[in-house]
């Protein structure tokens, strides 16, 4: 063999092997398929973990209340606990007792 | 080379499948003889180097910048796929062109002169071979084998060089 006869059989490939390119396209179908499988995942461990921190970490809310609207409160909730039917009239109802 | 049109291009960068096989009808040919060369002759090495190229390029199709020309950008990411697959299977590079029934069955051909080639072929690196079958089998210039291969065109003018004058030797030997 010379030289010439190397380079022309350099050029000399047989065909590429048929089906390459369905099997080109089932592999990227499936790697697909796998990258949105991984970035739901991902989307849901962030999502659970936001959650986890917002309940475990964030601060309760607080209670206290104005001096002003607690007054109001206690006094309301003395009328409302009123022992009697008796007791709740007298305090809320401008009864007619003559009937 | 030629480039294919710019509305299959726009189309299979959409993900039309019909415009994809056009663009692999198109490109796959010339991307196939290079990365046989590379692998030297393991088609079924080859064979999946084109997989996973095609893979890469249907992928990125849309960061495509255009700042070469497509061709080039294809050669790119199959000499990348080529020199990784070669270097996680340099082991089972063993297993050449004897086991191969696609160069056995054409009869056209010279088995012996084939082998020959071959031999010729193995005693070069992955690059070397990607660099003197892009070059002398599909003609890319050394401008674009740079951007190809991310070496400097001078540089790759003197290796081919050198390696054609390596062969040049091997048939002075005989």
């Amino acid at each position: 063999m010379n030289e010439n006869r190397f380079y022309a059989e350099l050029a000399n490939v047989p065909e590429a092997p048929a089906g390459l390119y369905d099997r080109i396209r089932i592999r990227r179908a499936r790697l697909q398929v796998r990258l949105r499988a991984l970035w739901s995942l991902a989307a849901t461990l962030v999502i659970a973990a936001g959650l986890w921190v917002y309940t475990a970490y964030l601060p309760a809310p607080s209670a206290s209340v104005p001096t002003e609207i607690a007054d109001e409160l206690t006094e309301m909730r003395d009328y409302l606990n009123a022992e009697t039917l008796d007791d709740e009239l007298s305090m809320y109802v401008l009864a007619d007792e003559s009937r | 080379m030629t480039e294919i049109d710019e509305m299959t291009l726009r189309l299979a960068t959409r993900g039309d499948q019909r415009a994809s096989k056009r663009f692999y009808d198109f490109y796959a040919p010339f991307v196939w003889r290079v990365i046989y060369r590379t692998v030297n002759g393991d088609t079924e090495a080859a064979g999946e180097v084109l997989q996973q190229s095609f893979i890469r390029i249907f992928s990125s199709l849309k960061k495509f910048k255009k700042d070469s020309a497509i061709s080039t950008w294809i050669y790119r990411i199959a000499y990348n796929v080529a020199l990784t697959f070669a270097e996680k299977t340099r082991q089972a590079s063993a297993r050449m062109v004897e086991a191969d029934d696609t160069l056995r069955s054409r009869d056209s051909l010279d088995l012996d002169t084939k082998r020959e080639v071959e031999q010729i072929l193995r005693a070069l690196s992955e690059e070397e071979r990607f660099l003197l079958t892009a070059r002398e089998v599909e003609g890319v210039s050394f401008e674009d084998l740079a951007t190809i291969t991310g070496k400097n065109s001078g540089a790759l003018r003197t290796s081919l060089h050198r390696l054609k004058e390596r062969i040049r030797q091997e048939f002075g030997h005989e």
